[in-house]
């Protein structure tokens, strides 16, 4: 018995020993750690920590900002920039993607880096704004919660595009010809048919892009260090500190943005299920 | 000029001349059948008469106005997709509504013509259903009376039937020529199916290879094939070279090819007098047909196949040589290849 069912799935087993070491165990390990104190006695005191103490709100509540409208806008620009895919001929669709591709990949410290170039209180866009008397853009703070903001949505527009493309490919011409045959123009198509149509996937990856931006770290390190409360920088902090380490502490503010994830994507799900369609 | 006319229609996609000089002429409120083999332009000559495709050369009339250059919306055309491309987030009623929602008439407007296009299709019962819970046919006349509701100058459709099977398939060609009479609308239907256009159409317009080969009525395409093709395509004609029809019966006729349907082949009968061929053959293969038994005969070089009633004596049998007679005035002569 045991043997045939390991014979049978035995091509999945590494995927679920990867899982179970490195997602399932360090989880585990973080609930249990963010209910002791640091005698290893049970405990509430973290979570009380994390909801009372203004730092820790301030971080949750910047996250939370910064997730969600930097997710809605790189949302709105890669639904608008896919919807013009297919006006492109097949050869700058080709460009296009591998383009997209290695865009997708450019995060973290290098990405930091390229925005403190151009947009740095140095940068080379910057000095030319200043030059040019350019003021809206001269006084552009890249280390602040709009400059924040300007890097987050570049880096989930190109993630943004990768994960709609699929769903585009399920938005029918013939439903788009019949509706401009019933004298409906392209808007009142989007409206009335295609969105809807297209929303599961669109929340889909508004789920992930919130995901990515909730738990990215280093680019938001480089930028801002601690002089803006982040999420994932304070959890950081809790395991690097200089003068002590919290691991407890980091273990309650690791579960509170797992939380926080989770209700996005239950949030989201329970939306894509209300508005998913059976196809004909 | 008539109601709907092309007028040296050209459509070319690269290398491909998709369409080659079409000329047309429809007379208001007759359901003319383009009939062909996949790939002939039938469907691609139907998307330009919508405007989903520009045409590269020609003009199309309707009603007077030329409409070569009109943009989708303002054609007056309706269209039914041969996968219907009904939207699958409104239900049968806001299907049906969608285009009277753009135009924006009031409320009661949408309701009551929605609701009498419901009666005329027979789907009143299934109008709060979404698309996936219906069957292929209710899908086909919620596409039908979706584009209908529109009151369109000329109704186009793309082989609606192809994906149903054949009992749906006859039922639904009844209920489009009654509709298509009761509303007096002039119809396109786009098949590959002879048959289906014998049975639903005033007008044919055979086409192949992006050329229209021949045109009548059914009867008229039935009974007197121009070309081979034609001849080939529909009534599964037989053709023989005139040699091999003179080696047949001994008759020399001057043409490409001499032609006669399966049914004009009788077995011989001492009452078949000077107005007809005679000649023995074999029997190679036995079709039962259900209504009707096809038999492959042969004879020398030629080989052909003849239709029986399944009611007329007992079945030959492989193998059997018999004398045959085929009445002189059912042989056609073609004269193109």
């Amino acid at each position: 018995m045991i043997r045939k069912f390991f014979s049978k799935y035995k091509m999945i087993i590494p995927f679920f020993i990867i899982v179970g070491f490195f997602e399932i165990v360090p989880i585990g390990n973080m609930l249990i750690q963010s209910f002791l104190n640091a005698e290893l006695r049970f405990t509430f005191n973290n979570y009380v920590t994390v909801f009372t103490k203004p730092v820790y709100l301030v971080a949750i509540r910047n996250s939370l900002f910064l997730s969600f409208i930097s997710s809605f806008l790189g949302l709105a620009i890669a639904f608008l920039t896919v919807l013009s895919i297919p006006l492109l001929s097949a050869r700058l669709r080709g460009v296009f993607l591998a383009m997209l591709n290695m865009l997708s990949n450019f995060a973290g410290l290098p990405l930091a880096f390229a925005f403190m170039i151009i947009f740095g209180s140095s940068g080379v866009l910057i000095l030319l704004a200043e030059e040019i008397g350019f003021e809206s853009l001269a006084n552009f703070q890249l280390y602040s919660i709009p400059g924040l903001v300007a890097v987050y949505v570049y880096f989930q527009i190109p993630l943004g595009i990768l994960l709609l493309l699929p769903g585009l490919a399920g938005i029918k011409k013939e439903w788009q010809e019949a509706a401009y045959l019933l004298k409906a123009n392209s808007f009142q198509f989007w409206i009335r048919v295609g969105i809807p149509m297209f929303l599961p996937s669109l929340l889909g990856t508004f789920s992930m892009l919130f995901a990515n931006a909730l738990a990215a770290y280093a680019t938001a390190y480089l930028l801002v260090v601690t002089n803006i409360p982040l999420l994932p920088i304070q959890i950081a902090n809790m395991y690097i500190g200089d003068l002590r380490q919290r691991p407890e502490l980091g273990s309650a503010l690791s579960i509170t943005l797992l939380l926080i994830m989770l209700l996005v994507i239950w949030i989201t799900n329970f939306l894509k299920k209300r508005f998913e369609y059976r196809r004909v | 000029m008539a109601f709907l006319e092309l007028r040296g229609l050209n459509k070319i996609y690269g290398k491909n001349h998709v369409l080659q000089d079409i000329n047309i002429s429809i007379p208001e409120g007759k359901l003319i059948s383009f009939l062909g083999p996949s790939g002939c332009g039938k469907s691609t000559l139907l998307r330009c008469i919508a405007g989903l495709e520009t045409v590269s050369d020609g003009k199309i009339y309707l009603d007077n106005k030329d409409l070569t250059d009109v943009p989708i919306q303002k054609r007056d055309v309706g269209m039914v997709f041969q996968n219907y491309s009904l939207f699958p987030n409104l239900t049968v009623f806001d299907n049906i509504a969608f285009g009277l929602k753009i135009r924006k008439e009031a409320k009661e407007v949408i309701a009551r013509d929605v609701n009498e296009m419901l009666d005329l299709v027979g789907l009143t019962h299934k109008k709060d259903r979404f698309p996936a819970f219906l069957s292929g046919g209710e899908q086909q006349r919620v596409a039908l009376a979706r584009a209908l509701i529109m009151k369109p100058k000329v109704l186009l459709l793309d082989e609606p039937l192809s994906a149903l099977d054949a009992q749906l398939r006859k039922n639904l060609q009844n209920e489009i020529r009654r509709i298509q009479r009761q509303l007096r609308i002039t119809t396109l239907f786009v098949t590959h199916d002879q048959s289906e256009a014998m049975a639903i159409s005033d007008i044919i317009y055979l086409f192949n290879i992006g050329k229209i080969e021949s045109s009548g009525s059914p009867i008229e395409i039935y009974m007197s094939p121009k070309t081979e093709f034609a001849a080939r395509f529909i009534g599964n004609y037989n053709l023989l070279t005139s040699e091999i029809f003179s080696e047949l019966t001994g008759c020399r006729l001057e043409a490409a090819y001499l032609a006669f349907r399966p049914e004009v082949v009788k077995l011989s009968e001492p009452e078949f007098g000077d107005d007809s061929y005679f000649f023995s053959a074999a029997v190679k293969e036995v079709n039962i047909h259900g209504n009707f038994i096809r038999y492959v005969l042969l004879a020398g070089k030629a080989e052909f196949s003849m239709d029986i009633l399944s009611d007329l004596g007992d079945p030959l049998l492989i193998g059997e040589t018999r004398q045959f007679a085929i009445r002189k005035d059912c042989v056609l002569t073609i004269h193109e290849s």
